[in-house]
């Protein structure tokens, strides 16, 4: 059974500017396997974030079915579906609470879900320890915490619930080299621990080739090209696809 | 080519936080010179110590920063708004910020040649349309005639970029000019960044965290780390051949083309406050001396310099 099945996924924004409507996300269809690392990469403003924001019920699509483990779900999603799908964020400081401490949220969501106490304490610092971090962390607010931690964080929280499916929107670009080399190896490590199908947005094509099992390449609202991260950065079959290998700047 | 930009030795501190330690770098004319390194490594402060707007409570307290003959830190702030703008101009990382957002472009154009003599408003505004125009930016006058949150991102870095040039400094300053923009508009950034040094032969010192960016864009490269430089050299030298540990790991993590994301990686933790090596707590090849005292720039090739121990003995 796969993970994520989207098909046909719509959604258009007005802009007052030109006075009509914005395909931002237009008829768009895939599907995610359990336990897959899938990329999907394209310019801003092609459509990316806004289909995870729909996955996670963010925004109500226009038309189209999403089903997890087979099963359709339709916005507003019903609680316990967050118990299946998770997100991490581009800017991991902005997605905490900054007046509370980290440990605090990361257990409250479990105990949102009806696990005590106790136990959501003991699974957060063990999150915590799984992701590098240390016990200590679970005192800290978000300002106190570089952005390479606060990321940790954030991905022992979306992990709190064990969820199938973790959404990744963009959760290195705000980091430095050497924090997102260690960022995606231990994204890449918890898949295969967790089983997780793992949705990974990013601009970076080098990147996402050199993680992902199968890439997505996203323009203007449409996907213009699926295959696998060798298929893609080898032989591409757009012209598009070309000309976003091409603006990558290498070292 | 005679130095346009040579900074010498300096200290920045904030407060009592020490920031930069000995760091020395120049410029040549019409040299385009990058700086990586991660973040807190005080590239930008370096930029902002050049220009005189530490602020904060930012002061360098040693060494000395002469632009082309004159020492900088000896000008008031007077003389040095002079400068700014018309000798020596600054590309913010984020440009729509770096705007005033309830002005349109072209009234902050005006109070640009306002503020500095030697232009007329209209021969500014042909000027500027004709660098955008360089810039594949075609509709110059209606782009002057906006707002900065009206254009997209990588529009208004291309705006801000000719609005830096529009005086002919002889040095561009640009902190992060492509992190907020993506990978196809960024590609276009730098390429025309390259070809407007090509066009009016101004001196570029720019700052980012993106290996790809530097590589591509500049002459000369220094690797800076803790607040103090650690290697500098031609590109070439520095990006193919780098020799001191902690260049060799920055790079290594870099995600390329052909090959899986490497592991292993670890970022590395810095005490700016220590006496010896700054990378000594996380150098592979780490030994005794390195913890008691900083080490001197070494010359590995023509015009390559290392600033490690390990090298200056041999040992690499």
């Amino acid at each position: 059974m796969n993970a994520v099945e989207v098909e046909n996924l719509k959604v258009s924004f007005y802009s007052h500017k030109s006075n009509s409507f914005v395909h931002a996300v237009d008829d768009v269809s895939f599907t995610l396997g359990e336990n897959e690392f899938l990329g999907l990469v394209g310019e801003s403003g092609c459509g990316k974030s806004t289909i995870a924001r729909m996955l996670m019920g963010l925004q109500i699509p226009d038309g189209g079915t999403i089903r997890i483990k087979g099963k359709e779900i339709k916005p507003p999603y019903p609680h316990n579906v967050y118990k299946q799908i998770q997100m991490i964020y581009q800017m991991p400081q902005d997605s905490f609470d900054p007046r509370r401490k980290v440990g605090t949220c990361i257990t409250e969501i479990q105990s949102n879900f009806g696990v005590n106490k106790r136990e959501a304490r003991d699974f957060t610092m063990h999150l915590l320890t799984r992701v590098g971090l240390t016990e200590e962390y679970y005192n800290k607010y978000p300002h106190e915490m570089s952005g390479g931690e606060c990321q940790r964080a954030a991905i022992a929280r979306s992990l709190s619930l064990k969820p199938d499916v973790l959404i990744c929107d963009e959760p290195t670009s705000a980091l430095d080299v050497s924090v997102q080399a260690q960022v995606v190896e231990l994204l890449a490590q918890l898949r295969k621990e967790m089983k997780l199908g793992v949705l990974f947005i990013s601009h970076d094509l080098a990147l996402v080739q050199g993680l992902c099992d199968s890439v997505m390449v996203m323009y203007q609202g449409k996907i213009v090209e699926r295959g696998s991260a060798k298929e893609i950065t080898q032989n591409p079959r757009e012209d598009y696809t070309r000309k976003l290998l091409s603006s990558v700047l290498l070292v | 080519m005679s130095r346009l930009l040579d900074i010498n030795g300096i200290d920045v501190s904030y407060g009592n936080a020490p920031i930069l330690r000995g760091v020395s770098m120049h410029v040549k004319d019409g040299e385009i010179v990058g700086v990586v390194g991660e973040s807190g490594s005080g590239k930008s402060t370096t930029i902002y110590a050049t220009l005189g707007i530490l602020g904060n409570g930012g002061k360098v307290t040693a060494g000395s920063i002469h632009y082309d003959g004159r020492d900088l830190l000896a000008l008031s702030q007077e003389d040095l708004r002079k400068m700014r703008g018309k000798e020596m101009s600054l590309v913010a990382q984020n440009p729509v910020t770096s705007f005033h957002p309830i002005r349109k472009i072209n009234k902050q154009l005006k109070e640009l040649v306002a503020c500095h003599s030697g232009m007329t408003y209209a021969e500014a505004e042909e000027h500027m349309c004709e660098i955008m125009a360089k810039m594949n930016l075609k509709d110059g006058k209606r782009l002057l005639n906006s707002y900065a949150f009206e254009l997209s991102g990588g529009m208004c870095q291309r705006v801000s970029i000719a609005m830096a040039l529009v005086l002919s400094p002889k040095l561009l300053l640009a902190d992060e000019p492509t992190s907020a923009l993506d990978v196809t508009v960024q590609k276009q950034v730098v390429e025309e960044m390259r070809k407007l040094r090509d066009e009016y032969g101004n001196s570029t010192l720019i700052v980012s965290h993106n290996m790809g960016v530097i590589s591509y864009i500049s002459d000369r490269v220094y690797v800076m780390f803790a607040g103090r430089v650690m290697e500098y050299g031609e590109k070439g030298a520095v990006i193919k051949r780098p020799m001191h540990p902690y260049t060799k790991n920055l790079i290594a993590a870099v995600p390329t083309m052909d090959a899986p994301m490497p592991t292993g990686v670890r970022p590395t933790g810095f005490d700016r406050t220590v006496p010896g090596c700054v990378f000594y707590q996380s150098c592979p090849c780490r030994q005794e001396v390195c913890a008691l005292s900083d080490p001197e720039p070494v010359e590995t090739e023509s015009g390559h310099f290392v600033k490690c121990h390990c090298i200056r003995e041999g040992k690499l």
